[in-house]
């Protein structure tokens, strides 16, 4: 077990670099688990506007106007002073002060036209809003009253009737049920935050799997290395079942680092069959990642090569495969082309497991083939990667 | 004393290129056998096929008179390869690397600790025990380099250029290693450039060229084969023609050349040609300045059978 011993050795020399992957990774994940759990508490709320009413009529209705404007907006007291105004809304004390004048309820009574005053800070948007929400108060009151309301009646019913709100959310489903938020482009929906951690796992076991393992097998690579290897007593069988199980060892222990990680940041929200099934779907991705080192290790001699290619595959297939950008964004035809990438079907993954209770709870065929294709991906790489090796052994 | 590797007719191509042509060689145990061949000659060709790295297309090749292919792992438990390029780890250090690629064919942890120290202390690399390559001189990589080929005690070494940009300090020292090795009964097969080298250390030599072996035997049965037995040189100054002409006919001359006041008279063999010539000159009335006599060396050798020289 010479060749696997030095493996791990010189895996452990490279542990700096794999930590400093993963801590970006865990500061990223972190990160954006606590924006989606922030995204989630998120409702549209109005905007209180600092205002204050003068109530120069000394009626009801003026009262009932500053009540109004108090449901959504926050009253102040202030002197009713022009200069006082000035003063406050200079300094943002209000934004708005409204001027019930003298024989103001009279007029409506009456069916008159009499228009509040008002003091606003110019040109400004909160000031055209308390606009708008004085006159359609004034409409609904008058139209109370030509109703045959008394005003204190109809000045109830406006109250009630501007209450009424349209509930707003910041971004709509498109495609409710297939859509894959994303807290880093402002999707928002019900996903639990673990589901964006392991949203981010591709990427992260692609660039440590190719840009810290890859080098290593770059090194047992080397032309001169492999050619005195070649001449040792050691069959190429025991030497190339060594270098898998080194590659698989250092598999598994960033398996079971990240499984770990997300046991101890999502313990209170993930079931026994959500564990099982995240292990199963890192393992599958473990896999093609492996699968994608080893093609990478046996067809690039330089490790700068190695970390360039480790660039291109981790983001390549992030972006291609519905990681770093949701999949409802990308049109028909990018759609089909992700078809092609193993992290496509990583997220197909991920969506069938995510929020289950247990065993029940998943989507077992779609969960199945999404694992399927992505071992059938590795398959792929790995057969690849050992007719290179062959190649270059014969070659050597 | 049996024989460690014996060629019978080996033919390599690579497609339009015959790169052995019915090469054959035998090698005694407990031989330093120099392969000398300039670039393209098949050195390295016939070194693949003999550790079974290459398939050839006709031929025979045994090693310990068993037939040698890349899977024959029990006779490549003997063989230690050391490369021409330095193939270590960068990642380890000194102590690191031969215990690698000893262990590649000594699994017991035991001994293999006592042959990676006594490979350090044969390569006096023990105050560099934790260095790792980066950290190490020119001369101390080929040292590493030996050792890493070495260290698992074989009974036939290939060493492949293992002074190549080495300092001569360096290069003493490996050399003194080598017949040590061999005196230990490792058998060596040795390439190398420098004739010095191959002359110094080697018992039996073979010269090919275009994948054949066009001589092989010791140094003296080797400068025997050539036509120049010795060349003598003397410093004249004005050396008229018709001196040229009886220099000529001198027993045993078969060329003389005169440039820049220098005159190379080429004998074939024969004894006193030295002395015959002074007399010459006395006799001619011929004033001459140093005088001095070279017996053929290596480089005779191969230049007159191969037409080139060997950096060619």
């Amino acid at each position: 077990m010479q060749t696997y011993k030095t493996f791990l050795k010189i895996a452990l020399k490279n542990i700096p670099s794999i930590i400093s992957y993963f801590i970006i990774f865990a500061i990223i994940a972190i990160m954006s688990t606590s924006q989606s759990e922030e995204n989630e508490k998120l409702i549209y709320q109005d905007e209180a506007i600092k205002f204050t009413v003068f109530n120069r009529d000394g009626s009801k209705t003026g009262e009932a106007i500053k009540e109004c404007l108090s449901e959504k907006n926050k009253y102040v007291e202030i002197e009713d002073n022009e200069e006082t105004i000035r003063v406050a809304l200079y300094y943002r004390d209000i934004y708005y002060a409204v001027v019930v004048p003298e024989g103001f309820e009279e007029a409506i009574k009456n069916g008159e036209d009499m228009e509040l005053m008002n003091y606003k800070v110019p040109d400004s948007a909160m000031g055209y809003y308390m606009d708008l929400t004085l006159e359609s108060y004034a409409k609904t009151l008058k139209g109370y009253v030509a109703a045959g309301y008394s005003i204190d009646e109809a000045n109830d019913e406006a109250i009630e009737t501007l209450k009424n709100t349209v509930e707003v959310n910041l971004l709509s489903d498109v495609e409710s049920d297939k859509t894959i938020g994303n807290p880093m482009f402002g999707a928002t929906d019900d996903k639990p935050s673990i589901y964006y951690f392991y949203q981010y796992v591709p990427y992260i076991f692609l660039a440590i799997m190719i840009s810290g393992v890859g080098p290593i097998m770059i090194t047992f690579g080397k032309s001169d290395i492999r050619k005195r290897v070649a001449v040792s007593s050691q069959s190429f069988k025991s030497y190339s079942a060594q270098m898998f199980l080194g590659v698989v060892t250092c598999g598994l222990a960033l398996l079971a680092l990240f499984n770990i990680l997300a046991m101890i940041l999502y313990a209170e929200n993930i079931s026994f069959a959500g564990i099982v099934s995240y292990v199963i779907i890192t393992a599958c991705l473990l896999a093609v990642s492996m699968g994608i080192t080893y093609l990478g290790g046996n067809l690039f001699n330089k490790t700068a090569t190695m970390g360039a290619f480790s660039n291109v595959v981790s983001l390549g297939f992030s972006f291609l495969g519905g990681i770093f950008v949701p999949l409802e964004f990308f049109g028909a035809t990018m759609k089909n082309i992700a078809r092609f990438t193993p992290t496509y079907w990583y997220v197909r993954a991920n969506e069938a497991i995510t929020g289950i209770k247990s065993f029940a709870d998943i989507n077992m065929e779609e969960f199945a083939l999404a694992c399927g294709v992505q071992l059938l991906f590795a398959v792929a790489f790995f057969s690849i990667g050992l007719a290179v090796s062959k190649y270059k052994r014969e070659a050597a | 004393m049996g024989k460690v590797i014996e060629i019978d007719g080996l033919v390599k191509r690579y497609k339009e290129l015959v790169a052995l042509d019915h090469f054959n060689l035998e090698i005694e145990e407990g031989e330093i056998f120099g392969l000398l061949g300039p670039n393209g000659s098949g050195k390295s060709t016939t070194i693949s096929c003999i550790l079974g790295l290459l398939k050839y297309d006709k031929g025979e090749v045994k090693v310990f008179g068993k037939p040698m292919e890349a899977s024959s792992y029990e006779s490549k438990k003997d063989i230690g390869v050391v490369l021409q390029n330095v193939a270590v780890f960068d990642e380890l250090n000194v102590e690191e690397n031969i215990d690698y690629f000893c262990g590649l064919y000594i699994t017991d942890k035991k001994l293999r600790k006592q042959y990676v120290d006594e490979a350090i202390e044969f390569a006096g690399l023990e105050e560099f025990r934790k260095f790792v390559p980066k950290k190490l001189s020119g001369g101390l990589l080929r040292r590493l380099n030996i050792a890493c080929g070495i260290a698992h005690k074989p009974k036939l070494i290939f060493m492949d250029e293992p002074t190549v940009a080495v300092d001569p300090q360096s290069r003493n020292k490996i050399l003194e290693g080598i017949v040590e090795l061999n005196k230990k009964g490792a058998t060596i097969i040795y390439t190398s450039h420098y004739m010095e080298e191959v002359e110094q250390i080697c018992s039996r030599i073979a010269i090919m060229d275009q994948g054949k072996n066009l001589a092989i035997g010791t140094k003296e049965q080797l400068k025997d084969m050539i036509k120049t037995g010795e060349t003598i040189q003397a410093e004249i100054l004005n050396l008229s023609d018709d001196i040229m002409e009886e220099v000529k006919s001198l027993p045993h001359v078969y060329k003389v050349e005169y440039i820049d006041n220098h005159l190379k008279v080429h004998y074939t063999k024969g004894q006193r040609n030295l002395v015959r010539l002074i007399d010459f000159f006395k006799n001619k009335d011929v004033q001459f300045g140093r005088v001095y006599s070279e017996l053929p060396t290596l480089n005779d050798v191969f230049l007159e059978i191969t037409g080139k020289e060997l950096r060619d």
